[in-house]
């Protein structure tokens, strides 16, 4: 009967137990190879780089490769922040993903809760695949329209300049303008998408409370803040934390196809910055290290960020 | 609900129902911006009338698109691309996440906990990935696109979610039968699967149509380049803008010339994804519902 189903074995505590595994593993062989065909790409490109930041701590030279090391410490390290521009960059990345968290975060909450008021089923579908449409675009076309739509010449920007008797200029180029621009094009990309989770936690939440509510005489402004809020405050504060998580990461693709030599002071972030450092001037030692302590902050923010939660009565992460 | 509306209500509907109307005008505009110029003659734009019809209607900028050697390459590269990865990565996701739902599988736990971890920690960063493909001699390769991108930790997580909810049932009858476990997968499982196949092969194939970072560091080749790195190229040139309208004509000319083409690359390398956009859209939000609920 040895067709490979799987059925369920006993496990004893007796001297065979080994046998008794080896058994199973050849009983079900058939999932199990199934498995490892799955597992070796998983592991050779998700666990195996794992492997290669250990160059953090070495001078890593890539003719020598792994087999003759020089260890140097946190050698790279003290580099790196004595680096000239690494604190601009820290101050850049962290300032956008605040920007980000003040207007981003809340905008898919705001979409989401005047969405769930629409009493017209249609249209709110409507909507809603309006809306989730520029979250499956690139920021290289993304980029793209932004680029064109604030071009002096051709742009609609130009329109705008016009009625307020100015001379068109490329705002790119300045800095001034770019977190606007950065933050109004991630709202107009993010801003969609992000009403799934929460429209879904929407739906949720028991009707029979809002009617409760409303038989006690509750306006639409009382129901909101004492039902509505808090059947999605479990979501939003799980999605805050994962925000967290990423605070001095911000996106490279963006910031890459909209920065300027011109407002590099405030565009650079640490994955321009790395990939400049690392690929462009291959110097990987510095650049390992560079993701290591990237890491290690989004990690450590996640936690601190669950704890908070945690203590604040929230529910968190984990 | 049996409540009657009071003129708060009212009031308020009627101003939500314009705020959505607003947003879906926010959200097209660009499309309809740039369509409209991509169709206009270039005297038109520069002079900034184009705004949301085309003036002076011509498809010189399209052709001028079509016929450019470096989009033809790049679009027919990135098609090609994006066909063969979504296979893989729909197969290997497929057959990776059934194992993982036979909830009584010795090893089942050690993976999921495996999967889970690396999801939190990432991959070790940009360097070390890049000495990693490199020392597979996959540099400046396709695979080195393709191989990291097989296993989607998420997507497992939504198609074995998926499979769980399939009944038992039929899968003991074909054993019973003596079917092997991939006779069984391939006949029976998969085929019952195809909600949400579809959605996982969107998601890949528009990650992969939109692939640029990895192409960027690791596909050197002229000739192996993708769509968006060729959209990228056409678009930087906006650095050397005309600043206004009082710039020369020449100037004007040349800068000219390139804005219709830009919206033209610009429309070309995002139609595609609108055009399926559509019909496929019921796809996405049931994968993202059933992946972040239940796991």
């Amino acid at each position: 009967m040895n067709n490979g189903t799987m059925i369920e074995k006993p496990l004893n505590k007796s001297s065979d137990t080994v046998k008794r595994l080896l058994k199973y593993i050849i009983f079900n062989r058939d999932l199990y190879y199934i498995l490892l065909i799955g597992l070796i790409p998983f592991i050779t490109f998700r666990l195996l780089p794992f492997y290669g930041v250990q160059i953090a701590f070495q001078d890593y030279n890539i003719f020598k490769g792994f087999t003759d090391v020089q260890w140097v410490g946190f050698k790279w390290f003290k580099i790196l922040f004595k680096n000239p521009d690494f604190f601009k960059i820290l101050r850049n990345s962290l300032s956008i993903n605040l920007l980000e968290l003040i207007f981003v975060f809340p905008s898919s909450i705001i979409l989401a809760l005047l969405l769930n008021e629409l009493r017209n089923e249609k249209f709110k579908k409507l909507v809603q695949s309006v809306a989730y449409l520029p979250h499956f675009l690139s920021w290289v076309i993304i980029g793209g329209f932004i680029i064109q739509m604030l071009s002096p010449t051709s742009g609609p920007i130009r329109l705008v300049f016009e009625a307020l008797g100015m001379k068109p200029t490329m705002l790119l180029l300045q800095e001034k303008y770019f977190y606007t621009i950065i933050i109004t094009g991630e709202i107009w990309k993010a801003m969609g998408w992000g009403t799934i989770l929460y429209l879904a936690a929407l739906a949720g939440i028991d009707a029979e409370q809002y009617e409760a509510a409303w038989v006690d005489g509750a306006n639409r402004w009382q129901r909101l803040w004492n039902i509505t809020l808090p059947g999605i405050k479990f979501i939003v504060v799980l999605q805050l934390i994962l925000q967290m998580g990423s605070m001095i990461n911000v996106g490279f693709e963006k910031m890459f196809v909209l920065s300027t030599p011109s407002t590099m002071g405030v565009a650079d972030v640490f994955s321009t910055f790395n990939y400049r450092v690392g690929i462009g001037q291959q110097r990987y030692s510095f650049s390992a290290a560079l993701s290591l302590f990237e890491s290690v902050i989004n990690f450590t923010l996640v936690c601190l960020a669950n704890f908070i939660a945690k203590k604040a009565g929230e529910e968190g992460l984990f | 609900m049996n409540m009657k509306r009071s003129l708060g209500d009212i009031i308020f509907d009627t101003i939500n129902n314009l705020i959505m109307v607003i947003i879906i005008c926010i959200m097209l505009y660009p499309f309809i911006n740039q369509v409209a110029i991509s169709f206009s003659s270039n005297t038109a734009v520069i002079s900034g009338k184009v705004n949301l019809v085309p003036i002076d209607f011509q498809v010189k900028a399209y052709r001028d698109v079509i016929t450019d050697r470096r989009f033809k390459t790049s679009f027919i590269n990135t098609v090609l691309f994006t066909v063969a990865a979504t296979f893989m990565h729909v197969l290997m996701t497929a057959l990776f996440s059934y194992p993982l739902s036979k909830r009584k599988l010795k090893g089942r736990n050690a993976v999921m906990t495996l999967l889970i971890f690396s999801m939190m920690f990432g991959t070790g960063g940009l360097i070390p990935n890049y000495l990693l493909i490199k020392n597979l001699g996959l540099v400046n390769t396709y695979w080195a696109l393709w191989l990291p991108a097989l296993i989607n930790i998420w997507q497992v997580i939504i198609v074995r979610n998926f499979y769980q909810q399939l009944p038992e049932s039929l899968e003991e009858s074909a054993s019973l039968d003596g079917a092997r476990q991939l006779t069984i997968f391939f006949r029976i499982i998969l085929p019952l699967s195809m909600p949400v196949i579809a959605c996982i092969s969107l998601f890949q194939a528009v990650s992969a149509w939109n692939t640029f970072f990895g192409a960027l560091i690791y596909i050197n080749d002229p000739k192996k380049r993708l769509l968006q790195q060729h959209l990228n190229d056409i678009l930087q040139a906006f650095i050397v803008p005309a600043q206004g309208p009082d710039v020369s004509q020449s100037e004007q000319n040349n800068s000219v010339s390139q804005e219709t083409l830009k919206a033209a690359t610009l429309m070309c390398t995002t139609l595609p994804i609108v055009f399926i956009y559509p019909f496929l859209q019921k796809y996405f939000v049931k994968g993202v519902m059933v992946g972040s609920i239940k796991g």
